[in-house]
């Protein structure tokens, strides 16, 4: 008997927005048969109905619309199981970590879905001890959920649904939202989980190369239809294929070596409150126009602080930041994008910053218009975000992790953007993880620490010079 | 230790210790309450601390003292005249007797706030009702997460010129425009919410609140004394016994063989205060001297 049976699964959402029809089956005979103890791995471009596909095997919260086939779980069909075994047996995680945590302490989390389940106070105890042990949360177990990290959120949230003992796990993009040093970390811990309980698990993601190294097998989906099923190895060749075409990056302008300063900053020291430790601690760096900067570093490094200094939303204490001319126009994309966002559908967000109707930026034409900002997903809303601040020509254009929930085509896209500020004498300044997307686009680089920034290397010299830092 | 004490029996334990006396007009009561409040701060504050109050609540005792007579011309043995009034003894005993409940309830409550942590007054809503625990769970989870994305949010909007400068109107028009958008915002993750709590099985079985504190002996007696103690309270209250009368002459009651009631009432009352420090010193002592070997 198989564990889950998909047969010739069909989806098509229900309609509610009369400008927006979608076009043909979000799911197109959709076909699996996943066993016991697996782990499976969805993959295939923005769009191709793997997120559907995962939603759907959670009846509880699947999306609206018109379905037809069978989804065998476990020898009974999906829409036979009871409330109460579907809570029970099937655990789904979404991307944003935020939004999926209840409750106000880490403990609490945990209990949450048992109180749900009405289990007894004794038993709770033995699994909320279990499952804190396992996810090595003793030392925040009391704490407040508001006071976690982005990466213990995430793994909070899979220790909290993995309480519940579930029989089939639901990952949707579960490390996009991640850097990679959480997102290595969560794999780690979904893998030692695995060997443990040898639970069966789909993971739904496009940064494919952080699971494609746990997956027993991949199944890769296009336009709704399954292409490939196959072990990790063979289905990345097709994957690979469904990919645009590589562009070859134009080769960048010589800079010319005595450009302008737009930012430059001296001795500057900065910390959050009295008792708190310097996050910049005499740092000084020029930055010029028409150059692309990138900023590495781990986490809880400054690099955030960093930009927001330059923007002026915060004030160095000590020192000095000096812009090139007197008013400039600075653009700043934060990490979080969402807090650029004022209306509610994609189409006024552009109309809002200066486009008309007809004239919004290609990139942006694929982008459901009429859907809300919120609903894009996260490297969709990272362009929307650089399509609103196109019109402002910035003198200075800040990033926060650009490339965050970009799969390969956005983020080639990205590229050619960024490439064109940078030509038109703007100041790009940028923190990242993305080692790779760096490269491409950033003409200096450099690693905050201690904080201070390293002395600026050209993008070539820094990646032979580092040992660490390097591709 | 206070603080390993379950929730139910500190809040009646220190509502029995404070607010309860305050119902009383009973001097002595009120004294007895200031003096245990304090040495209830010396469980968990530094020496020094409780120091550094203590002139501001001398103010604070002063100030309420004086302000009585001032206003209330009744009793008998004036001391002096003010502005061609009376400023009587009577009337400034009572003002200091306010004053003693003031200080006192505000002492105890101080030790209250300390004690009674965040986790402990959620428990405390469960056993009211498992649902008003689950809102006031997600209550507290959502009100920082909400403050500090609006404040993220104004901050990056200013940025990008939406609002910060212009007329009255146009701030306002701003204003209502950014909380326009983190309305859509917090609408459209509360989907997500709802959603992680529907997949998690809200709603499918009789939900039970998960309880990490239990409840032992030593709270069972706390709460069985706190009862006798306001038990014993009410009656002399409604018995009248335990009044003090200060106007227009001070009678202490009571007399004679009801005197009895009230100060057993005393003795309860101090004892069943006491005792516990008592427990916690020799606890603390004995701590020490393990720990040492």
């Amino acid at each position: 008997m198989d564990f889950l049976k998909i047969n010739n699964l069909k989806f098509k959402y229900a309609s509610y927005d009369e400008s927006y029809i979608p076009e043909g089956n979000v799911l197109d005979d959709v076909s699996l048969n996943i066993n016991e103890g697996e782990i499976i791995t969805l993959c295939g471009p923005t769009g191709c109905g793997k997120s559907t596909l995962l939603k759907l095997l959670k009846k509880e919260i699947a999306p609206q619309g018109m379905q037809s086939g069978d989804i065998i779980f476990c020898g009974k069909n999906l829409s036979e199981l009871s409330p109460l075994e579907q809570a029970k047996d099937i655990a789904l995680l979404f991307q944003n970590p935020e939004d999926q945590i209840v409750t106000d302490k880490v403990w609490h989390e945990i209990a949450f879905g048992l109180e749900n389940l009405g289990i007894k106070n004794a038993e709770m105890e033995n699994r909320i001890a279990e499952i804190i042990a396992f996810f090595r949360l003793e030392s925040i177990s009391k704490s407040d959920t508001a006071t976690l990290s982005g990466g213990q959120k995430q793994l909070l949230v899979l220790a909290s649904l993995l309480a519940m003992s579930p029989k089939l796990l639901l990952l949707d993009e579960p490390i996009s939202a991640l850097d990679p040093e959480n997102a290595e970390s969560f794999i780690s811990t979904l893998k030692r989980l695995h060997k443990q309980l040898g639970i069966t698990i789909i993971i739904a993601e496009h940064k494919v190369s952080y699971v494609a190294p746990i997956s027993d097998k991949m199944a890769v989906m296009d336009k709704g239809r399954i292409v490939c099923f196959d072990t990790p190895n063979n289905a990345m060749n097709v994957y690979e294929r469904l990919l645009p075409p590589i562009v070859p990056v134009e080769s960048k302008m010589p800079k010319p070596a005595d450009s302008e300063p737009a930012v430059s900053i001296k001795n500057a020291y900065f910390r959050y409150s009295k008792k708190e430790k310097d996050v910049l601690e005499n740092l000084s760096a020029d930055f010029k126009k028409g150059t692309c900067y990138s900023i590495f570093g781990c986490n809880a490094a400054g690099k955030s602080t960093l930009l927001n200094l330059i923007s002026g939303l915060l004030k160095v204490q000590e020192g000095k930041i000096s812009w090139g001319v007197k008013k400039p126009k600075i653009a700043y994309i934060p990490q979080n994008v969402e807090l650029m966002f004022l209306s509610d559908t994609v189409r006024g967000e552009l109309i809002n910053s200066g486009y008309s109707k007809d004239n919004i930026p290609d990139y942006t034409k694929d982008l459901n218009l009429s859907s809300s900002p919120f609903d894009l997903s996260g490297g969709e809303k990272q362009l929307l975000a650089l399509a609103k601040i196109s019109l402002l020509t910035p003198d200075i254009l800040l990033l926060d992790e650009p490339s965050k929930g970009m799969d390969t085509n956005l983020e080639r896209i990205m590229f050619r953007e960024l490439n064109r500020f940078t030509e038109n004498g703007t100041c790009t300044i940028m923190s990242t993880h993305d080692l790779h997307f760096a490269r491409t686009v950033a003409d200096m680089c450099s690693i905050m620490s201690m904080g201070k920034l390293t002395g600026f290397l050209d993008t070539e010299a820094f990646f032979k010079s580092n040992k660490l830092y390097s591709i | 230790m206070i603080d390993r004490l379950h929730p139910l029996s500190i809040l009646i334990y220190f509502l029995s210790a404070s607010l309860i006396p305050a119902f009383s007009r009973n001097p002595v009561l009120h004294t007895l309450c200031l003096i245990t409040g304090f040495l209830m701060l010396f469980t968990w504050a530094d020496a020094g601390k409780i120091l550094k109050r203590v002139p501001v609540f001398l103010l604070f005792f002063l100030i309420i003292s004086l302000f009585n007579p001032f206003f209330y011309h009744n009793g008998n043995t004036v001391l002096f005249y003010v502005a061609g009034r009376r400023f009587s003894l009577e009337a400034l005993l009572f003002g200091a007797d306010s004053a003693l409940i003031v200080i006192g309830v505000s002492v105890w409550f101080i030790s209250l706030s300390h004690y009674m942590t965040g986790d402990k007054v959620l428990l405390l809503f469960g056993v009211l009702s498992t649902k008003l625990a689950t809102i006031v769970s997600l209550i507290m989870r959502i009100i920082p997460h909400y403050a500090s994305y609006i404040n993220a949010y104004r901050k990056q909007q200013k940025l990008m010129g939406i609002y910060g400068e212009g007329t009255f109107l146009e701030r306002l028009r701003a204003e209502a425009k950014i909380f326009a958008g983190f309305l859509t915002w917090s609408l459209e993750h509360s989907m997500t919410t709802a959603d992680s709590m529907t997949s998690r099985g809200y709603g499918v079985a009789k939900r039970k609140s998960y309880r990490i504190y239990r409840i032992r002996q030593i709270d069972i007696l706390i709460m069985i004394t706190s009862v006798i103690f306001i038990l014993l309270l009410g009656l002399s209250l409604i018995r009248g016994t335990f009044e003090t009368n200060y106007y227009p002459v001070i009678v202490m009651q009571p007399q004679g063989r009801e005197a009895i009631l009230s100060e057993s009432v005393y003795i309860i009352y101090s004892l069943f205060l006491t005792v516990k420090h008592l427990i916690k010193v020799n606890y603390g002592f004995f701590e020490n001297k393990q720990s040492k070997i």
